[in-house]
């Protein structure tokens, strides 16, 4: 598992953990002039209402790791779910379940998202439900893919013939060999989700009360002179470079996963 | 041991020793062997005995963390691990049939086109010409000329390995290796497999090595037999004496391993 | 104890863009009996459809047409497989005494009289007790058929079907494999249908055999009377190539 990535990951859950107390004052005061530049008050300067970036940032962790994980999250879950019913159950489901998924397929994602973020409103909720709406799709496919691979094994006819439910199939012999796959779509899903908050807090279609890498930077680019001066490098780059570090931690570690995914199946535990 | 005046052997194996990186026994240890040319030598024993791995050693196909020791020699001239004379050799004067041949075929390409191949790989030859030359191998091992369009999902099993055999013969190699030709097919395909063997050897004048655990398909292919267990070489001698009066357990065990159709009763009507 | 009446199973594939049908007669209106602790041989070529008739007996897959008819007076016919490929048979995540005790499992039998009937099986089919804590790739193939033939076992089932249990390992172990079967065979408390390409290996083990023949079953008797006089150019062609197989061995 890639040491690095997981620091990088750890080190923005802890700080989105401990955001209250790390943050040296709360983002939303006015806590002094507009604009100052970075100095030993303000690491990071402050914005053009005068409240402090650094706190914005360290607040914004917060939500940008929540939305994501839980978008991540419960874009993998229903992916996953669909994927198991149409493949190991097969027949009607799998031809309606696979109907929605062509579907949401063909759909632009980026488009469907930006139209329903802004049809549903505002709000953190409707930025999750609109990702899992394009997200599902894709992981629904790979499972599923997966999934008439394994009920295919020998040892589930076995089980069968010995009387295994369906339920107890799935758990014991169809899922437990997915898991890899699984973990490394989650992590993909998780990272895709990051960048869709932080896409459309951007765009202004976000949740206009909360603080997260997006808003800070819709703030500073709605900012007309954000590149008159110096002001775009502690504004706007800090929130920036956030999201690809926390990018970049998701993406090392879903690469190493990968990585060891194939080659222990030609020389481990379970290979021949 | 040639005597003076006598060609050397085709194949000359003394001392061989392969222990594949990590591993705590060697493979085969210790083996000698030797094939004259237009011979014909069989390698028996059960699996994990070391058979695969001498002919690879043999071949110059072995991984590059396996170490070996002790010399091959072919048509006189050592060959070291490695070597780049495998590449002139291969094909042309040795060839193989890998254990899963039947199923190394592409499978988006016709049988026809992979085995002309051989032809325009080799020897620079056109692709018509090499594509009747496959037309012409195909039907020498018994399938049908329209086996060249087929693909090789297309074919049986004993069809497919029977295509790999005449691909190793096609351009008259002195060697040919194949490594358990027999193991996945049924007993009637097994025995076509057998004969395309021996009508390959007496056509094209090659040596055959071959391996197998089925001592009956050594048998009926090879005039003598080397037993091997746990990487080294137990018994050896012309295969109808060590059928006749084996001398090491392995070699019996592999003798009845073979199922034996029931005698006619004594004294009852069929 | 097993009947089946005109048996059929048909695979249909469809291919092209017009989509049109490809019918494979698997296995044709067959009619055949395994009676209770007999030991049944069904022999017949690659692509005989053996597998397919050996999946309808045992109930793992439905007939097409015609019928299966499993009886024992008092409950329904328990039925287990042992299949061909020995990697493919085994989780190879679980140990060995997890698959050996599934059927159990499943059944809802005590963790620990599972423990204990899972090694009792081991020993039945030649394994140390001591094999329940491996795993599969630790095993030889036939050691993992061992294992397969020992999980098919466990839940005392009627009916075992083997399918080619021996066709992917090499002679010696597939010879004792073999000699395994055979004894349960004979104890006469599971009825066994033995499937294989090999005419000789039947005869030596079973009761009576079943010649099969492009998806029909075209001979039935017992081992002497199909190799002695086989009645059918399958059963002959069979015959004839065990002959040719064992020609140079010494008897």
């Amino acid at each position: 598992m890639s040491r690095t990535g997981l620091v990088i990951v750890i080190l923005f859950l802890a700080t989105a953990l401990a955001s209250p107390w790390l943050a040296p004052y709360h983002p939303r005061d006015d806590t002094d002039t507009a604009l100052v530049s970075p100095s030993t008050r303000h690491w990071l300067g402050t914005d053009d209402v005068g409240r402090d970036i650094l706190s914005q940032v360290i607040a914004g962790t917060r939500v940008s790791l929540a939305v994501g994980f839980s978008a991540g999250a419960a874009a993998t879950v229903l992916g996953v779910v669909v994927g198991l019913l149409a493949g190991y159950l097969g027949g009607w489901w799998d031809r309606i379940l696979m109907r929605g998924v062509d579907f949401f397929l063909a759909v632009p994602r980026l488009p469907l998202l930006v139209v329903l973020a802004a049809y549903l409103g505002a709000g953190l909720e409707v930025i999750v439900v609109s990702f899992v709406l394009i997200s599902w799709a894709f992981p629904a496919r790979m499972i599923r893919a997966q999934v008439l691979v394994e009920k295919k094994r020998a040892y589930v006819t076995a089980a069968k013939l010995a009387g295994g439910g369906r339920a107890y199939i799935l758990w014991k012999h169809v899922l437990p060999p997915l898991l890899p796959l699984v973990l490394v779509v989650s992590i993909m899903e998780t990272s895709h989700a990051v960048m869709a908050e932080a896409g459309l807090s951007f765009l202004g279609l976000g949740d206009p009360t909360a603080i997260s890498w997006g808003t800070v930077l819709h703030h500073a680019f709605a900012f007309p002179a954000l590149f008159a001066g110096s002001a775009w490098l502690w504004w706007a780059l800090p929130a920036g470079l956030c999201l690809t570090a926390l990018l970049l931690g998701l993406g090392l570690i879903g690469m190493s996963i990968e990585r060891k995914m194939d080659p222990r199946l030609k020389g481990g535990r379970l290979a021949r | 041991m040639p005597d003076n005046g006598q060609p050397a052997p085709l194949l000359e194996v003394s001392d061989l020793t392969v222990v594949y990186g990590g591993a705590p026994r060697p493979a085969v240890e210790g083996a000698d062997l030797v094939l004259e040319r237009a011979g014909s030598l069989g390698l028996a024993g059960e699996s994990g005995s070391g058979k695969s791995t001498l002919a690879h050693a043999v071949l110059g196909l072995l991984p590059a963390t396996a170490r070996r020791t002790g010399t091959v020699r072919f048509a006189g001239a050592e060959l070291a691990s490695g070597s780049a004379a495998y590449r002139t050799l291969r094909w042309k004067r040795m060839s193989v049939v890998l254990q899963d041949a039947m199923n190394a075929f592409n499978p988006v390409v016709t049988m026809g086109e992979q085995i002309a191949e051989i032809w325009t790989t080799h020897q620079r030859t056109g692709w018509r010409e090499a594509l009747e030359k496959a037309q012409g191998l195909v039907q020498r091992v018994g399938l049908e000329s329209s086996a060249v369009d087929r693909f090789p999902f297309e074919l049986s099993g004993g069809m497919r390995q029977r295509a790999a055999i005449a691909m190793a013969v096609a351009l008259s190699p002195d060697l040919v290796v194949v490594d358990e030709p027999t193991s996945a097919l049924d007993v009637l395909s097994a025995n076509t497999v057998v004969d395309v063997i021996n009508a390959a050897r007496e056509e094209t004048g090659a040596a055959f090595l071959v391996i197998s655990h089925d001592i009956s398909v050594i048998a009926r292919t090879c005039a003598r037999a080397c037993v091997l267990r746990e990487g080294r070489v137990v018994e050896e001698g012309e295969t109808p004496k060590l059928l006749e009066a084996p001398e090491h357990e392995v070699t019996r065990r592999l003798i009845l391993a073979i199922p034996r159709l029931p005698l006619a009763e004594t004294g009852g009507a069929s | 104890m097993i009947e089946t009446k005109d048996l059929s199973r048909v695979f249909v594939r469809r291919s092209g863009l017009l989509r049109r049908a490809d019918v494979v007669r698997a296995v044709d209106g067959v009619n055949l009996s395994v009676a209770e602790g007999e030991v049944f041989g069904l022999v017949g070529r690659s692509g005989s459809g053996k597998t397919t008739l050996g999946l309808m007996l045992c109930g793992a897959l439905a007939p097409s047409a015609g019928e299966v008819r499993a009886s024992i007076p008092g409950r329904a016919v328990r039925s287990h497989m042992v299949f061909q490929d020995p990697r493919e048979s085994l989780n190879p995540r679980l140990g060995v005494g997890e698959i050996v005790a599934e059927p159990l499992r499943i059944a809802g039998v005590s963790k620990a009289e599972r423990a204990a009937r899972a090694r009792e099986a081991l020993g039945k089919v030649g394994l140390e007790p001591d094999a329940a804590e491996r795993y599969p790739f630790e095993l030889s193939g036939g050691q993992r058929q061992r294992v397969a033939i020992a999980r098919s076992m466990i839940g005392r089932p009627d009916l075992v079907v083997a399918d080619e249990p021996t066709s992917m390992l090499d002679q010696t172990a597939a010879a004792e494999v073999l000699s395994l079967l055979a004894s349960l065979g004979e104890e006469g408390k599971t009825a066994f249908v033995l499937i294989t390409h090999d005419l000789a290996q039947a005869a030596g083990v079973c009761d009576r055999i079943g010649v099969m023949d492009e998806g029909q079953l075209v001979e039935i008797g017992r081992p002497e009377s199909i190799c002695l006089d086989p009645q059918t150019a399958a059963s002959r062609a069979l015959l004839e190539a065990a002959r040719t197989r064992e020609a140079p061995l010494p008897r």
